[in-house]
């Protein structure tokens, strides 16, 4: 029989744990900031071990199973080459030579701690958020305007004044798109509002990429409105960049899946820049040329706008779905009462648009007196409408969804007569802090000794990490810049000491969304 | 050898060889309550390669009558702490006060090596419960807490550091 079945079996006879191996050493360390990555991961033990399992994790969740080979009492993990910069946690399971399992987690991070986080939309005083606010709302006016306009012309007929209108559009949209890229950098920066270099800065970050591809969509635009009648292909690559610019940045650059996410808001926005050049476009040929002709626009435009409103509607159900998890959200959060707002008004404005082409369509076919006049002031009032919802839209997009607003899980917990109050902010993947209020059995806030916390998740594999908690306060204890990487249910172990011979030990679940 | 055989020879193995312990444990894990007891503990490891120099237990409540066992090379001291409730000592007289701790201090238990700490006393009479001897092994470097008393329905297999255990029988 081999040693390790004899092993085994004086285990079964003698009925008693036999040796763990136990961590000695691992390289990188728990908690190491690396500048680049390690080709491969070596954890030392105090005697020889069986790698069961190895995997890494990343910030998006995604699992790698990871190949381990024995070197004598190390385990050598080779990890993928070309690791992207970001926080990571190798998950371990191995077994002694006696088969009792030992398991941890070593978090380590490549690249610059700081860069790893997603910076956060933190508008630094009322001055730069106002002006942010003011120079979306313009420039997404503008940016529908000028796309939608040159998608009319496109599309269903050339209007009057055309070039002027195309052109100063697509001006103030492009000098929009470059002001908001600026203010970003502001925001990010924390500086004042005229300050050159956060612009610059601003400019380089995603906001840039996005503000480059408004501006060349705007430029392109104002190209094309000035070569009319020839302008027709700038025309049409300036509408599709100006629209797409709308995907790349914002809400939608973050929601998952980002496909998914871009595709919805592309449509939405078409539909929206359809729909906005379209009513300006009506009103001009509505007050220059002949009644017929504006009634054979308007028919051409009906058929399109019918399709355009439909797909509007449904992507922005579609993409409100992916931000919103629950109806009751639609109410309690600020982005949620947003979308009830504008869509209020959506509703408002479809039914006008409804009664406009019913009734007055007919009116206009037949040729009827003043039907152009009545028209025309209907039109004026969806106008108004529709530059309304878009302002609410603009705010939307600089209102956090739900998803990413602070969720904080907190438990009231009890053992032996002690009891421990968790709290866990934001409760989302990512960045999270641990606070503890330790209260002795006579309810009064107490110092146990060596208070740790302990996460796991074992249906995703991740092993328990344990981590040390800082006192802040008598029996107030934290933990910031815990690293939790995947959603789901979290088990929480929170564990001290009580004199030399007494261990506490709090258990319970938090869920990470 | 035969198969009949086999069972038996690792039964043989079993009690001729020293069990290769990492945990710290009672050998005799099952006691009749209110008996007098030899409470052997077992170290086995030291701390990660670091030799043992230091083992604190701490008795469970309602033992009496405690005596340690001295070792060569060991200094053992005994800590007392009150009663809540003075209780018959079985001859006539009533024990207000009793061990609460006992330490052996002063020695040096290489990590390759194994040994065996004992203490005499009188169990509780409480049958059908099981009382935990949690114990402190200080090392050269480093220390380890055998202070983990297991949740029901976990048993000292599931923990890291579980404190040695032992049950106690119906009084005979």
């Amino acid at each position: 029989m081999s040693r390790r079945g004899a092993l085994a079996a004086l285990a079964l006879v003698a009925g008693e744990a036999l040796g763990h191996a136990a961590l000695i050493d691992v390289e990188p360390a728990d908690g190491a900031v690396l500048e680049r990555a390690p080709p491969a991961a070596v954890l030392r033990f105090s005697e020889p071990v069986t790698p069961i399992a190895v995997r890494l994790l990343d910030r998006t969740g995604t699992r790698r199973d990871l190949r381990a080979v024995v070197e004598g009492e190390s385990v050598r993990v080779a990890l993928p080459p070309g690791l992207p910069d970001g926080p990571y946690l190798l998950s371990f399971r191995v077994t002694s030579v006696d088969s009792h399992p030992v398991a941890g987690t070593v978090a380590f991070t490549i690249g610059d701690a700081a860069g790893s986080r997603v910076p956060a939309e933190v508008l630094a005083n009322g001055a730069v958020a106002a002006a942010n606010v003011a120079v979306r709302i313009a420039h997404d006016l503008a940016m529908l305007l000028a796309a939608g306009g040159a998608l009319f012309a496109l599309l269903v007929a050339p209007f009057p004044r055309q070039r002027v209108i195309l052109a100063s559009a697509g001006a103030v949209a492009g000098a929009g798109a470059l002001a908001m890229a600026g203010l970003h950098g502001v925001a990010l920066l924390d500086s004042r509002l005229i300050d050159w270099e956060s612009w610059r800065a601003g400019i380089g970050t995603t906001r840039g990429a996005a503000a480059s591809a408004a501006g060349a969509g705007a430029a392109a635009i104002v190209a094309g409105a000035l070569r009319s009648p020839g302008g027709r292909g700038w025309l049409a690559v300036g509408a599709s960049l100006g629209i797409a610019s709308f995907a790349l940045s914002g809400h939608s650059a973050a929601a998952a899946p980002r496909a998914v996410a871009a595709m919805l808001v592309l449509t939405h926005v078409a539909g929206g820049a359809f729909w906005a050049g379209s009513l300006i476009g009506l009103f001009a040929i509505l007050r220059g040329r002949s009644a017929p002709t504006a009634a054979h626009a308007l028919s051409r435009f009906s058929d399109l706008g019918a399709l355009a409103v439909l797909a509007l509607i449904a992507a922005g159900i579609g993409f409100a779905a992916m931000q919103i998890d629950s109806l009751a959200e639609l109410g309690s959060s600020a982005y949620g009462r947003w979308v009830v707002a504008k869509s209020t008004l959506l509703a408002g404005l479809l039914a006008l648009a409804a009664w406009n082409r019913l009734r007055l369509l007919a009116a206009l076919k037949r040729g009827d007196p003043g039907a152009a006049g009545r028209f025309r002031r209907t039109i004026m009032a969806e106008i108004v409408l529709l530059a309304a919802t878009i302002a609410f839209a603009a705010v939307l997009a600089q209102t956090p969804p739900p998803r990413s607003a602070p969720g904080v899980q907190i438990a009231e917990l009890e053992r032996d007569g002690y009891s421990a109050r968790l709290r866990v902010a934001p409760a989302r993947t990512g960045m999270n802090t641990i606070a503890v209020s330790f209260g002795g059995r006579d309810g009064r806030r107490f110092d146990p000794a060596e208070p740790a916390v302990a996460i796991s998740n074992p249906a995703a594999g991740v092993e328990p990490i344990s981590r040390p908690l800082q006192r802040i306060a008598t029996g107030e204890y934290r933990l910031e810049g815990l690293e939790i990487a995947v959603a789901g249910r979290w088990a929480i172990e929170i564990g001290a000491r009580i004199g030399d011979f007494d261990r506490l030990s709090f258990r319970t679940e938090v869920a990470i969304r | 050898m035969s198969r009949s055989l086999r069972p038996a020879a690792l039964v043989a193995l079993a009690a001729a060889a020293l069990p290769a312990a990492a945990h710290v444990t009672l050998e005799q894990r099952e006691a009749p309550a209110h008996s007098y007891y030899k409470a052997l503990l077992r170290v086995g490891h030291g701390c990660k390669g670091s030799p043992t120099v230091k083992v604190r237990v701490r008795l469970p409540e309602g033992v009496v009558s405690v005596r340690p066992q001295p070792k060569p090379g060991w200094k053992v001291e005994t800590i007392k702490v009150k009663l809540a409730q003075p209780i018959e000592d079985g001859h006539g007289g009533r024990i207000t006060e009793t061990a609460g701790e006992v330490a052996w201090s002063g020695g040096r238990l290489a990590d390759e090596h194994f040994d065996e700490f004992a203490v005499m006393m009188r169990l509780p009479d409480r049958p059908g419960t099981t009382v935990h001897f949690p114990v402190v092994q200080e090392c050269e470097q480093g220390m380890h807490r055998w202070i983990e008393i297991p949740e029901p329905g976990k048993s000292a297999g599931d923990y890291r550091e579980p404190a040695p255990a032992l049950r106690l029988t119906p009084r005979q």
